[in-house]
């Protein structure tokens, strides 16, 4: 797993790209990257999973955890380029209606 | 290729769900199951493992079965040895509904054993594709 982020001042947005899979294994690690991140600036995250190939159920515990810290600022977490296979999981998981999803190629 | 079985023993870490679902994705396509069932397939089993892991004891080890039986891929995932406790927290513990509800759509039937409140094995199957 790869993670990039860059700051938007203008939006106070974190634009972060997923890059590869996401597993209990690495999970950890996102999960402080992205708590960091709020700590350092409290904004807004855009995640881009163009390259994000796997996700299991303990990276989407990272995204609901992270999204319970933003929300205490009344911030939003948004996925893009999702892949449909991924997306799929969202939907079976029901996340889909709590995070805003943009699917790859749409 | 009927009744044809792969045994995969594991310690009972993170850093080798990454082998089990490997594995399972070379299994389910040696079977004849598309791309979309062994992405199902591969993910079932990682969640299962996930299941097993994330529990208040972990095992030492996990033995995992493959096999192929009347046209369907049948997986036993079976924690053994000294079952130790963890650190994990209820937050991840939380989660856990996660992955039943991943493993109940993509598998065609799970059963999970427990004993004492503490899942000891998950069984699944799903139909396969195809008939190679």
């Amino acid at each position: 797993m790869d993670v990039k982020e860059k700051f938007n001042p203008d939006t106070n947005t974190w634009h972060v790209s997923l890059d590869g899979e996401i597993d209990i294994y690495n999970a950890p690690d996102l999960k402080d990257k992205l708590h960091k991140l709020i700590e350092q600036q409290p904004g807004n995250i855009v995640l881009d999973c163009q390259n994000l190939t796997y996700i299991d159920s303990t990276g989407l515990g990272v995204l609901i955890s992270a999204l319970r810290r933003v929300k205490e600022y009344d911030g939003q977490i948004t996925i893009t380029n999702l892949k449909p296979y991924i997306r799929k999981i969202f939907v079976i998981t029901g996340l889909d209606k709590i995070f805003a999803l943009e699917v790859q190629g749409t | 290729m009927s009744n044809d079985t792969i045994t995969l023993t594991v310690p009972a870490k993170p850093e080798y769900v990454m082998v089990t679902r490997l594995t399972s994705a070379a299994f389910a396509s040696r079977l004849g199951f598309d791309v979309d069932q062994i992405e199902d397939i591969k993910m079932s089993v990682a969640e299962a493992i996930i299941l097993i892991l994330n529990q208040a004891v972990r095992p030492e080890e996990l033995l995992i079965k493959f096999k192929h039986l009347d046209q369907c891929i049948h997986i036993d995932i079976t924690g053994q040895g000294e079952w130790i406790e963890t650190n994990i927290s209820s937050q991840d513990i939380d989660h856990a509904q996660l992955s039943r509800y991943i493993l109940g759509s993509m598998m065609d039937e799970v059963e999970f054993k427990t004993d004492n409140g503490i899942m000891r094995e998950i069984c699944m199957h799903k139909g396969c594709g195809g008939s190679s």
